[in-house]
Formats: structure tokens, C-alpha cells, sequence
């Protein structure tokens, strides 16, 4: 009775430890909330952001900035997520309070993608308060709905959402309310996964304001296009040694940071001095960004005394202080061909598993009793023993669709790995096989016919994306066998592509385009 | 006889593959189902009439599979073909190489019907240069391409249709190519939305490049401001990032001066966007003149009898866009900060700000009649020429346009709308784009004309983020120069302090404004009040 007591306590205990304690990590999607504003992850304080957010009541955007607050709670794929709101800006004397809890639901469809809609769990309080008048929320409506489609190494997410808030202007009587109406349409992609994950909304305003004033009625309205985007990022830069006498030479270091930006155009009235609208339309155009401080952390130095001096030395030390390439770099030989199995096991060092959302708290009901696996693990591949060394990552790319092996039930582990094949599993990695028109591409590689026809779309892919360009003589080489000095300049463009490019396609260009 | 069984058996075998592998090749025509082929595009030639596919599995590029591309591969049309392309019905032409098409064909075994969806990739870069239908782009990576751009190809700004001919070099596109082989059709050009233009031209002691930061770290930095170095409002060691479109790096320990332009970048901070690095010089000197020619390596000016030479270091900007040298043209107005070099000269960068047709014109006039939110009649008028005013006495008549006309009182902005038969008989400023009024001015009568540099502005106030709440009041002019009516001539004067009252009219870069839009280092002429020498219209060159 004793023993079971204490077994009780202890899940109680390891249960409301899993619930407190988020899992921290790098998902961006939702950190920004819905209201057209960007913020930056408090580093000390959890749950906590520094938030920004331009509003258009007034006629004229004013920034309003502070702190946003988001606490999630996942209960059976419902997630019901609360954010409030403090923010202020002393120039106009403004200050503003909000709280809107929104109810996620998930739905996993057929084809593994995931559907979430999104709907106001209760009617959310706002009151802000500019230069003495008060705005007070009296009505409103949110809906939400988002396509994730997650792929082995990212998840994609697109999706739409629809905002509308009627405020009531100071304090008008009920028959005859002085109203402002923002009603806010936007767009969202985003994607997550560990080399950086950017969330971008491009948001379309409509402000339409029906006030008393010393004349009668008076009406006016303006538009505005909010585009805010989050970023976080991460660079590998190398630190020279200055003292002689040290044991090991500079090593890299990398840094990781969180990027914010918000930029507007708006389209409101000019407004007299006395505060009437006129019909001359201003435009505003503004950019603000939240930078987060630089977090720092240093790669192992490899030994790799053998290629000092090597043109892809950079490359193959970052990886190796990432640890995608394993070992210590000693034994590493620049023209050692490189096996389908050891290629495996580097691939899913460099993708690394895609991080969760850090503000969500899962509960745990129903899942209290672990469940004790006593089935024999059986490998995927009958040429793949289960104590082989890289067999977790054979068996996780398997899974996960980056591989299916090299047919007959065998992943024939010793082979070499060719370029047709390495390509074929990076960009089934990156889930961007349908760039490539269906069923089967035109690469323009010289070589293309004799590139094999499972890996002509991943040839033209990677070609489309840059990651792998023709040689000298304009082709491909499919049958070519990888070295190890070729697969460690292929893995560190793909990080690069992971960690910069996508960015460029999630947040700037959006931005400028 | 065991041996030539087996050779009849390996025969028979190898017809039968032949058979089934021209069956798969080739469209077949046994079935209804069978009339029915898809795949890439290898070629459209309209004028011969013939659309020509890879096979099945994207393969049919090798020079040696042309033939049987041309047997198997190649579907003629006639006229009258039902194309879609995309989902629109286009004509046939259309059908570009890399589409992926459906065909089907008809007994004759013509294509009767086709459809095709297009792969269109973005492509990213900035003009280098431009001609009448072509482009060279210098695209994210580095590399430069080129396109030609046929007739009718869309091009937008700010989501709106524009002329291929108003894209300038120095701007930011995006173009929807698709590329097959060698053919390459450009669906659209997009022109960058909110341009990010240069924010800051700058100098300054090369102290060292932080690797770390991927900034540069200078001292004594100054700002080039309408063709002028000014002291920075900065004192002291600056750091500034490098942009990371920017891949251009200084080694960590250097000397010298370092020139650099920035630009903000998409997350809101200000980044270089070009440096460059020179020894101290014991000579330098700015200047402005009109450019007559550009060689290899040397630049002509109108009013400087000696070339100056210019290398690969050399920082241009025109009408706020970093640009190379070739996109400036014959009589551009430059600004150019140089130093001496080799009994010569060496540019250090060159700004060039396009003449800005304003198209606006100041009249003054005493209202005879308003018809309002239509049109506003003056019996008799005064037209700014220069600086001093041309009466006529006859009316003249200007259009209200309330989406542009903007009205200025003592009181401050005030209301089209309120524009009626009240103001019959005051005297106003109106400046008219053409017949159309784009803003009325309360202001009064002013006829004392100076001109000089800004080199302060009092009493403005701006948010955090930069947005005015408050106009400036007050200015402060250097090099001034006041303008004598009776003598008719510039003479100099000491700095003046100059008040700008609420109804002051602004002109600057072809836009009527409010003093907002005035910048320190701008040259102005200003017509003061001649009594209280408030300053009433503020021209800025």
C-alpha cells in the first residue's frame, strides 16, 4: 500500500512538473498573436514578449509597445491559448489593455497534414485609452484557420485569419454610440524547423470610424497593410586564438537571435486642426523591429590538423562542431567515399528534429501509464541490424519518408551513396519534391537523361533552389559517388539554405514584393 | 540447333520489346483512352505548328534523342485549337517550353485539345542595367543575367500596372521566369513595393571591422548632405552592420577613411550597403556640376577642364538608389566628393538627384467667387517667377479637387469642405498643378526673398519611431543670400534665424507640404514677410 502511495505521489509529481515546465525550443508560429504587432521572447521571464503594435484609431498609426503575455494549454488537440496585452506610448499619451483567449482546435487530416481552426474562446476585453478618450471594445470576432503541412526536416504552415473589433469612442449614450470599426483580413506563412523558423503575416486593415461630433455625424475611414514578420536565426562565425601557447586553434562559434520587424503603409484622412476628417488621403509608411540580444555558444573544435588549409576546411569543422559529422575529425579523409548508411546518419544530424512550440503546456491526463514496450525492436530493412550504428537514424529516416531504401526490403547500408540518391533523400528531407512538375521534371543539367528517373524532379529542385549546381561542363554526374568532402560541403549548403534562404522567401521578399 | 533455337527465342523476345517500347513512346491511337497524351514541353513552334514533348520521364534532352522525339514525341495543330493554359483560355502560341501539358488528340491525330500548367520561378535581383526590351539583373547571389522582355510583358508597382520603360537600374524586381533549355519567357516583373532607399551616406575613420557584430567601427563620422560633409550628430566610435546582401568585407585591422552608404534593412535597422576604403588624403573636395561624359575609367565634368578618374571602389547614388557608374546620363546634376590622386582626380562617390519637373506653380490672388468643393475664382493675379511676382489682372479660375486640394489657415489645416462664399474677397496663395489647386494658403503677402543652407530646425518633435507630431517653427540659414528688388541683384548676408508660421507654403522634391519635409543641409530660397520676415514660401532646390 506504502510502495503504491509513493508510486502515485511520484507520478502526481512528475505530471505537474511535465505541466509547468515547457519545452523550450524554437517554433515561432502564434508568437506574434493576431493583432498585427511582433515580439521578441523575453530571455528571463517565461511566457513573456516584448510587444509592439501600430494602432490606426485615431486616424494617424501610433506605436504602441510593452509586453505581451501567452500561456497555451494542449488538452486533447484543443489548445486554448490566453493573450493579454499591456502596452503604451507616452508621445500621445496612450495606453492600452487587452486579454483574448482563443480555442484552437486540431484536426490530423488523412494525408498527415494537420488543419487547426481557431475561434474566440470568450469575448476579449480592450480598452485603450488615447490622449483622455477612452476606446472600448463592444464587439468582437476572430476566426482562424491554418494548413500545417509537416514535413520530415520543416513544417510548413499557411493560413488565413479575420479580425474584427467595433470599439465605442468615450462615453456615447447606447441609442446613439460613437463606434470605430477595424475589421483586419490576413495572410500567414510560416514554416519551423531547427535552423531558424519565420512566421509572416500580411495583414490588410479597414478602419471605418462613425463618431458625434460638434456638426453631427461625422464618417471617415482608411486602410492600411501591416506586414510583421519573426525570425529566429542562427550563424556560425569563426574566433581567432590570440594567445600562441593554447591548445587547440580559434574555433566557431554560433549565434542565435530573434528577429522582429513590422512595417506599414496607411492610408488615412488628413484631419483639420480641430480634428475633422478631410478628403485628402496621407499616406503612411513606417518599419519598426525587435531584435533580441545575440545568444552565443561554441562548436567543438575537431581535430582536423590532416587538411589545415583545405578549401572546404570551414565547412567540414562546422559540421563536425555541430556534430553532424560524427567523430572527432581525426579519421576524416576528404576522398573517402561516403556509404548510403553513413550518409543517413550525417542527413539527420544536419536536419535535427523540428523543434515544439515553447508556450504550450501538454497535459498529460490520460497518458500516465507508461506502457512498458516489450515487442523486440524489428528493423525497417533486413540488411540493417537493429545494433547497427546507425540504425536509429536509418530507422527515423525511413519513418519519416526520406528514404525507402534500395528496394527488396533492403537499404543496402555498405553501398556508396550517388549523388541521384543523396539528392533524392535531401530534398524528400526538405518535402519540396512538388516544385518539380509531376510526374517527371526536365533538369537543365547536361547530363539529364541519364540522371535516373526517381531523382530527376530532386535534380531539378535542388537546381531551382541553388543547392546543387552543374559542373564545368554543365552536368549533373547522378552515378557519381559522394566523398566525404563533397557530402560535408552539400550538408553545410543545405544548413545555410535551412538557416538563411528560407528566410529570404518568408520574410523579405514578402516584405518588398 | 540448341543455339539457333535459343538465337529464334532471344530474336522473337527482342522484336515483341521493340514493339512495346514504341507502343509506350509514342501516342497510340487503338483506343479512344489512347488519344490522350501529356507531358513537358520541349518546343512550340507556332509557325510550323508543332508542339513537341519530352518523354514520359523527363528525359529527351541529349542531341541524340531528337529523332525519336520528332517520331514519337511531336504532335501537329491546325487553327482553331481549344488551348488553356493555367486555367485561361489562351491561344495556342502561348504554350510555353517547360509547361507541362495534357493533349488530346483527334483520328487525323492532330491536337484538338491542349492544356498546360506553367512553372514559373520567382527570380530575384536588382536592375543593372536597362534597354528597351531587355534587362541585366544583378541577381541575390551575385551573379548577373540577362533578359530580354518582349512586348505586352506585365509589369506592376505597388500592385498597380506600369510602363516596362519607367523601371529604373538601381531598383529591386522580381521576375517569374521559366526556364527550358535555352528558352526563357518572363511572365511578370514586379518592381519592389516600399523601395528601401539609401538612408545615409557617410565617412569616417576606419577604426576596425568587428568580425563579431559584422560591423564597421569608425570615428569622426560625417554625413554627406546635398553635396556637403556635415558633422554627424554622432560623437564618438560608431558601429554600424554590414547588410547581408552586402558580402564585401574590410580586413579586421585597417587605416584610413572609410566611405559607406546604408540602407535599412528588413529587420528596420540601418545596414551598409556599400563601403569603400581609402587612405587619409591631404586633398579633398566636393562639388556639384552637371556630368558630360563617362569613359572606362574617368568621368567628364562640365565645368572642371581635368577628368576625374573613378575605380571599382567608387560609391554611386542616384535619386536615392545605390547604381552603377553607366546609369547615370549626359548632363545628370552630380555631387561628387573627390580627392587628389596622381595630379588627377579620384571620385570617391558621386550623388545625383534627377530634375524634378514640379509642374507646380504659386499664383496669389484675391477670391472673387467660390463654387464650393468645385472651383475658385481670383478677380486678378500674381505668378511667382523665381524669386518676385508677375501681376496680371485679369480672373483666373481653378479647379477643386477634394481628394488633392488641401487648405492651410492661421488656425492650421482646415477643411475643403468648409471652403465657401466666406472666404469671397481674401487674398490667398494657391498652388496649382496646372488648373487644379493642390493647396490654399492663408499666409500673407511676402516679397523679401533669401536664400541659403539649413542648418537647424527649431520647435519640431517627432515619436519614437520618427512620425511627426509637431511641424518645425523656426529655421536656421547659412551662406545666406538676401535678394535686393531694387537693385535686382544676390547679395551676402549674415545666418539668419527665420520663423515658420503654421500657413507657410513648402515645396520640395516636386511635392507641396509642410515644414516637415525640410531636412538640414538643404539649400532653400525662402520669400519672407516683409514686415515680420516670417518665412512664407519655402522653395526647396
Amino acid at each position: 500500500m506504502k510502495r503504491y502511495s509513493f508510486r502515485f505521489v511520484l507520478i502526481i509529481l512528475v505530471i505537474s512538473f511535465a505541466l509547468s515546465l515547457p519545452v523550450k525550443a524554437f517554433a515561432v508560429e502564434g508568437s506574434m498573436g493576431y493583432q498585427g504587432g511582433i515580439s521578441i521572447e523575453n530571455s528571463t521571464e517565461k511566457d513573456l514578449y516584448q510587444y509592439s503594435e501600430v494602432c490606426f484609431l485615431t486616424g494617424k498609426p501610433i506605436l504602441l509597445t510593452g509586453d505581451l503575455t501567452i500561456k497555451k494549454t494542449d488538452r486533447n488537440d484543443t489548445i486554448t491559448a490566453t493573450y493579454t496585452y499591456r502596452l503604451s506610448n507616452p508621445d500621445y499619451n496612450v495606453s492600452l489593455s487587452r486579454v483574448v483567449i482563443y480555442e484552437t482546435v486540431r484536426d490530423t487530416l488523412p494525408n498527415g497534414q494537420i488543419a487547426e481552426t481557431t475561434t474566440l474562446s470568450r469575448t476579449p476585453t480592450e480598452v485603450v485609452n488615447i490622449g483622455g478618450t477612452t476606446y472600448r471594445l463592444i464587439d468582437a470576432h476572430f476566426s482562424r484557420s491554418v494548413l500545417t503541412d509537416p514535413k520530415p526536416g520543416i513544417k510548413y504552415h499557411a493560413g488565413e485569419f479575420v479580425d474584427r473589433k467595433v470599439y465605442a469612442v468615450g462615453a456615447a449614450a447606447l441609442n446613439n454610440p460613437n463606434t470605430i470599426t477595424v475589421d483586419m483580413s490576413g495572410k500567414l506563412y510560416a514554416y519551423d524547423q531547427f535552423w531558424s523558423s519565420t512566421q509572416t503575416q500580411k495583414i490588410s486593415i479597414l478602419i471605418e470610424a462613425d463618431l458625434m461630433g460638434d456638426e453631427g455625424r461625422v464618417n471617415w475611414g482608411g486602410q492600411a497593410e501591416v506586414t510583421v514578420s519573426n525570425s529566429r536565426r542562427n550563424q556560425f562565425q569563426y574566433s581567432e586564438n590570440e594567445p600562441y601557447q593554447i591548445s587547440f586553434e580559434g574555433g566557431y562559434i554560433k549565434k542565435t537571435w530573434d528577429e522582429s520587424t513590422l512595417m506599414y503603409t496607411a492610408r488615412l484622412p488628413e484631419f483639420t486642426t480641430s480634428g475633422k476628417p478631410t478628403d485628402v488621403l496621407k499616406t503612411y509608411t513606417n518599419v519598426h523591429s525587435l531584435n533580441s540580444p545575440v545568444v552565443t555558444k561554441r562548436l567543438m573544435v575537431p581535430d582536423l590538423k590532416h587538411i589545415s588549409g583545405y578549401w572546404d576546411e570551414e565547412p567540414i569543422s562546422i559540421l563536425y562542431g555541430l556534430e553532424v559529422i560524427p567523430g572527432l575529425g581525426s579519421n576524416f579523409q576528404i576522398n573517402r567515399k561516403v556509404t548510403r548508411a553513413e550518409f543517413v546518419e550525417m542527413l539527420m544530424n544536419a536536419i535535427k528534429d523540428i523543434p515544439e512550440d515553447p508556450n504550450v503546456r501538454t497535459s498529460l491526463v490520460g497518458n500516465r501509464r507508461t506502457q512498458r514496450n516489450t515487442e523486440p525492436e524489428v528493423s525497417p530493412f533486413n540488411d540493417v541490424p537493429v545494433d547497427h550504428p546507425f540504425y536509429e537514424s536509418i530507422k527515423k529516416a525511413y519513418q519519416k519518408g526520406i528514404t525507402k531504401g534500395s528496394g527488396n526490403g533492403r537499404f543496402s547500408p555498405n553501398s556508396y551513396v550517388t549523388k541521384a540518391e543523396a539528392i533524392k533523400m535531401i530534398v524528400a528531407a526538405l518535402g519540396l519534391e512538388n516544385l518539380a512538375p509531376y510526374p517527371y521534371a526536365s533538369t537543365p543539367f547536361a547530363d539529364n537523361d541519364i540522371i535516373p528517373a526517381y531523382a530527376r524532379n530532386a535534380a531539378f529542385v535542388v537546381s531551382t533552389l541553388g543547392l546543387v549546381g552543374p559542373d564545368e561542363t554543365g552536368r549533373f554526374n547522378p552515378h557519381s559517388h559522394l566523398t566525404y568532402g563533397y557530402t560535408a560541403n552539400l550538408l553545410y549548403d543545405l544548413i545555410s539554405y535551412m538557416g538563411d534562404d528560407l528566410i529570404k522567401d518568408y520574410r523579405d521578399r514578402i516584405m518588398k514584393f | 540447333m540448341k543455339l539457333t533455337k535459343k538465337i529464334f527465342l532471344i530474336l522473337i523476345i527482342a522484336a515483341i520489346a521493340i514493339t512495346c517500347s514504341t507502343i509506350h513512346a509514342g501516342a497510340q491511337w487503338s483506343s479512344s483512352e489512347e488519344y490522350h497524351v501529356e507531358g513537358i514541353v520541349k518546343e512550340n513552334n507556332y509557325s510550323l505548328g508543332y508542339i513537341t514533348l519530352y518523354y514520359e520521364d523527363g528525359s529527351g534532352t541529349a542531341p541524340d534523342s531528337a529523332e525519336n522525339l520528332t517520331a514519337f514525341r511531336t504532335f501537329t495543330y491546325g487553327f482553331n485549337v481549344t488551348a488553356i493554359r493555367d486555367g485561361y483560355i489562351v491561344g495556342i502560341q502561348n504554350i510555353q517550353p517547360g509547361d507541362r501539358v495534357f493533349i488530346r488528340l483527334d483520328n487525323d491525330r492532330y491536337i484538338e485539345k491542349i492544356s498546360a500548367r506553367s512553372f514559373y520561378k520567382p527570380v530575384y535581383g536588382t536592375v543593372h542595367y536597362k534597354g528597351v526590351n531587355w534587362l541585366s539583373l544583378k541577381k541575390e547571389d551575385g551573379t548577373f543575367a540577362y533578359y530580354s522582355v518582349p512586348v505586352g510583358v506585365s509589369v506592376y508597382r505597388n500592385g498597380k500596372s506600369e510602363s516596362f520603360s519607367n523601371i529604373s537600374p538601381g531598383e529591386k524586381v522580381k521576375l517569374l521566369v521559366q526556364v527550358d533549355g535555352t528558352n526563357i519567357h518572363i511572365a511578370s516583373i514586379d518592381i519592389e513595393k516600399n523601395p528601401s532607399f539609401v538612408t545615409g551616406i557617410y565617412r569616417g575613420r576606419f577604426e576596425f571591422f568587428d568580425t563579431f557584430r559584422d560591423a564597421l567601427i569608425v570615428s569622426n563620422l560625417q554625413e554627406f548632405v546635398n553635396g556637403q560633409w556635415k558633422n554627424s550628430s554622432f560623437i564618438g566610435v560608431k558601429s554600424i552592420k554590414f547588410s547581408e546582401e552586402y558580402n564585401e568585407r574590410p580586413a579586421r585591422r585597417g587605416a584610413g577613411i572609410s566611405y559607406f552608404a546604408t540602407q535599412q534593412a528588413p529587420d528596420g535597422t540601418e545596414r551598409i550597403v556599400a563601403a569603400s576604403y581609402r587612405m587619409n588624403s591631404p586633398f579633398e573636395m566636393v562639388m556639384k556640376d552637371n556630368l558630360l561624359r563617362v569613359s572606362s575609367n574617368n568621368l567628364y565634368l562640365q565645368n572642371l577642364s581635368e577628368p576625374v578618374a573613378f575605380d571599382e571602389n567608387l560609391i554611386v547614388v542616384k535619386d536615392g538608389r545605390l547604381v552603377d557608374i553607366t546609369a547615370l546620363n549626359i548632363l545628370d546634376p552630380v555631387k561628387i566628393s573627390m580627392e587628389r590622386y596622381n595630379n588627377g582626380f579620384l571620385a570617391n562617390l558621386i550623388t545625383c538627384d534627377s530634375l524634378n519637373n514640379m509642374g507646380l506653380t504659386i499664383y496669389r490672388g484675391r477670391i472673387s467667387g467660390v463654387k464650393p468643393e468645385e472651383n475658385i475664382t481670383v478677380e486678378s493675379f500674381a505668378r511667382l517667377n523665381g524669386v518676385t511676382w508677375e501681376f496680371t489682372n485679369t480672373p483666373k479660375t481653378f479647379d477643386i479637387d477634394l481628394t488633392v486640394t488641401r487648405l492651410i489657415t492661421e488656425d492650421g489645416i482646415g477643411s475643403m469642405r468648409d471652403f465657401k462664399d466666406d472666404y469671397k474677397g481674401r487674398t490667398v496663395y494657391i498652388v496649382a498643378n496646372g488648373s487644379k489647386i493642390e493647396l490654399i494658403s492663408t499666409a500673407p503677402y511676402a516679397n523679401s526673398p533669401v536664400s541659403g543652407r539649413i542648418t537647424g530646425l527649431s520647435g519640431g518633435s517627432y515619436d519614437s519611431i520618427g512620425i511627426i507630431i509637431e511641424n518645425p517653427t523656426g529655421l536656421e540659414l547659412s551662406n545666406v543670400l538676401v535678394y535686393d528688388m531694387d537693385e535686382d541683384q544676390w547679395s551676402g548676408h549674415d545666418d539668419l534665424e527665420i520663423e515658420i508660421p503654421v500657413n507657410a507654403i513648402v515645396l520640395k522634391g516636386g511635392k507641396v507640404g509642410s515644414s516637415s519635409l525640410l531636412k538640414e543641409g538643404d539649400e532653400v530660397k525662402i520669400i519672407r514677410h516683409s514686415e515680420n520676415l516670417d518665412g512664407i514660401l519655402i522653395i526647396c532646390d
